[in-house]
């Protein structure tokens, strides 16, 4: 499926599995559940573990925007390259279901 | 010049604008045909689609809302800033081909994608009950927001009920007036004007790292819960949030539709590049705002009010500080009607093509749908209106039911669009699969289960079925087709 996809010129961010182990690992650090209890330090006048959940926040946005800019292709027509066929020949390039 | 007074000539000025922008798009296009009036022709560049992606993202809920969350919760409300990216993200698993198969099939609302993906009518409408379920409850909101900000920023000179049915007769007049184009004009206004409002709070509140390190030290001596590194039960429900947010208001109705509207591939990725960066300036100056509230107000007051309180507070201070608050009550207002406005379009179109189009208006014309569309959205503003003139819950009580019932749509579009062998009978199952069991877990009266959202919970039991009845279909014998 990826091969067509990228022979057609259409790469998309959901064929890759890395892009998604990378915001797996990006939230995860977003949220202080590694950190332990307790009264915390402060950075910048705030609590450590917000300052490191808005720096992993900082960075989802800036993988997302490295991402849509290498990973979107802008190419038009659909992932199999075919031309738009009629509405009732959906099914036909597996776009549908039943 | 009182605080009240000031508020209201900049509210009633940016009004009049509102109208003259709607009077304005009803020269441009012809305003007839259902892509031409609720996709504004499909040709929204990358400035407008921005700030109307920004201005109906960010709500009263935004401004109102979310400070108060802080206020109660304290700082684990930073949470905000990374649900809000997670909406982007899910888009990324989506909107690229979605785009593609609207675009050339001129899709209008979302039922079209799901009626072209798993070709059920019953699904279909099931799906667009759930949305049009959701998004009243979204708008129902808005107008309940409405209400608040009038009320409180008046000090109670203009009554709730007031603010609810003026502004919500001025959202009327120039949807109607200008459907998509207007709303998306007006959103630019608006959007522009929020972060206007969001500039003046930063400037109001001055967060030098020394003033905040005062304000953690006071909170920590008072409310030492609200600094503290959260325990485990908040870390589940952070994560949950981020789940039940990124799934849910990326399939919001309007949102969508706002990805059909996009006039290339090119300009969605440049519109969707700068979103992902906005909850950092956005929701994040909202969390410091109710977080610096926890210091200046006093503990146990109503959540909802806390900005206005804070900006009553303020103004009388200095000059600029009450220039500052007119421009964020101003804002507050456009953060509310911009996401109302697009709500009320996206929910008339769906009402107008979807429901009655395919069933008491089957093969009525575009123009004969669309002029019913806009007579709709007049009898909704109406019915919602008399709800909200009675509201039972707070603003982030009312986001979260919603967000609950809209997650459950979610798999229609995520794995439709990302796996091709989903088939429709796993869809059907899954999505009844979801609501069952979030129906269930509230009837028990378990709105969350191990500091989990009822919604995440049912969404995982919905795509549980997809992927097993799919997988399990696949493997038994195929009969011939006819």
């Amino acid at each position: 499926m990826r091969r067509v996809i990228e022979e057609a010129g259409l790469v998309e961010p959901r064929s890759r599995p890395w892009i998604w182990l990378v915001y797996v690992l990006l939230f995860g650090a977003s949220v202080p559940w590694y950190l332990p209890a307790g009264p915390p330090v402060l950075w910048f006048g705030l609590p450590h573990w917000v300052v490191i959940s808005l720096c992993a926040s900082l960075g989802v946005a800036v993988f997302t925007a490295y991402v849509i800019k290498r990973y979107w292709s802008e190419a038009d027509g659909e992932p199999d390259g075919a031309p738009s066929p009629p509405r009732g020949a959906a099914h036909r390039d597996g776009d549908a279901g039943p | 010049m009182s605080l009240t007074l000031g508020a209201a000539y900049g509210v009633g000025l940016y009004l009049l604008v509102l109208i003259g922008l709607g009077y304005a798009t009803r020269r441009r296009g012809r305003q007839t045909g259902l892509g031409d009036f609720y996709l504004a022709g499909r040709d929204l560049g990358v400035f407008v689609l921005v700030l109307t992606l920004y201005a109906t993202q960010y709500s009263g809920n935004t401004l109102l809302g979310y400070p108060g969350e802080a206020f109660q919760i304290g700082y684990a409300w930073v949470m905000s800033v990374g649900f809000m990216m997670a909406i982007v993200v899910v888009y990324l698993t989506f909107a690229p081909r979605l785009q593609r198969i609207a675009r050339s099939r001129a899709f209008v609302t979302p039922g079209d994608w799901i009626a072209f993906r798993f070709g059920s009518p019953r699904l279909t409408l099931a799906a667009n009950v759930l949305l049009v379920v959701a998004i009243a409850n979204y708008l129902l909101a808005q107008l309940v927001a409405m209400g608040h900000v009038t009320e409180g920023l008046s000090g109670g000179a203009v009554p709730y009920w007031a603010g609810v049915v003026l502004l919500t007769l001025v959202i009327g007049i120039y949807e109607t007036i200008g459907g998509m184009r207007a709303v998306a004009l007006t959103d630019c206004v608006q959007g522009i004007m929020l972060l206007a409002g969001l500039s003046g709070l930063l400037l109001a509140v001055v967060p030098t790292p020394a003033h905040l390190a005062e304000v953690t030290a006071a909170i920590a001596a008072e409310a030492p819960e609200k600094v503290a590194v959260p325990p485990w039960s908040v870390a589940r429900n952070w994560f949950s949030t981020i789940l039940l947010i990124g799934f849910s208001a990326a399939v919001y109705p309007h949102a969508i539709q706002r990805i059909y509207a996009a006039r290339s591939v090119a300009t969605l990725k440049r519109a969707l590049s700068v979103m992902v960066f906005l909850p950092l300036v956005t929701t994040g100056v909202m969390f410091l705002v109710g977080v610096l509230a926890i210091a200046e107000l006093p503990a146990g007051g109503d959540p909802d009010q806390v900005i206005p309180s804070l900006l009553t507070a303020w103004s009388g201070r200095s000059l600029l500080l009450y220039c500052l608050s007119v421009i964020v009550i101003t804002a507050v207002v456009a953060a509310i009607m911009s996401t109302a406005d697009s709500v009320l379009l996206s929910l008339s179109s769906i009402l107008a093509k979807d429901v009655l189009g395919q069933t008491l208006l089957r093969g009525a014309s575009e123009a004969q749908l669309t002029r019913v569309g806009k007579r709709l959205s007049w009898l909704v503003m109406a019915v919602l209106v008399v709800l909200a003139l009675a509201p039972r819950t707070t603003l982030w009580g009312l986001t979260e039911i919603r967000m609950e019932i809209l997650a459950q749509v979610a798999p229609l579009f995520v794995l439709g669009v990302a796996w091709r062998r989903l088939t429709t009978p796993a869809v059907v199952t899954g999505l009844a699969a979801g609501c069952l069991t979030y129906g269930g877990l509230l009837l028990a009266g378990q709105p969350e289960v191990w500091n989990i959202h009822a919604g995440v919970i049912a969404l995982g039991a919905n795509v549980a079925c997809c992927v097993a009845l799919t997988r399990l279909l696949s493997r038994a014998p195929v009969p011939h087709a006819a």
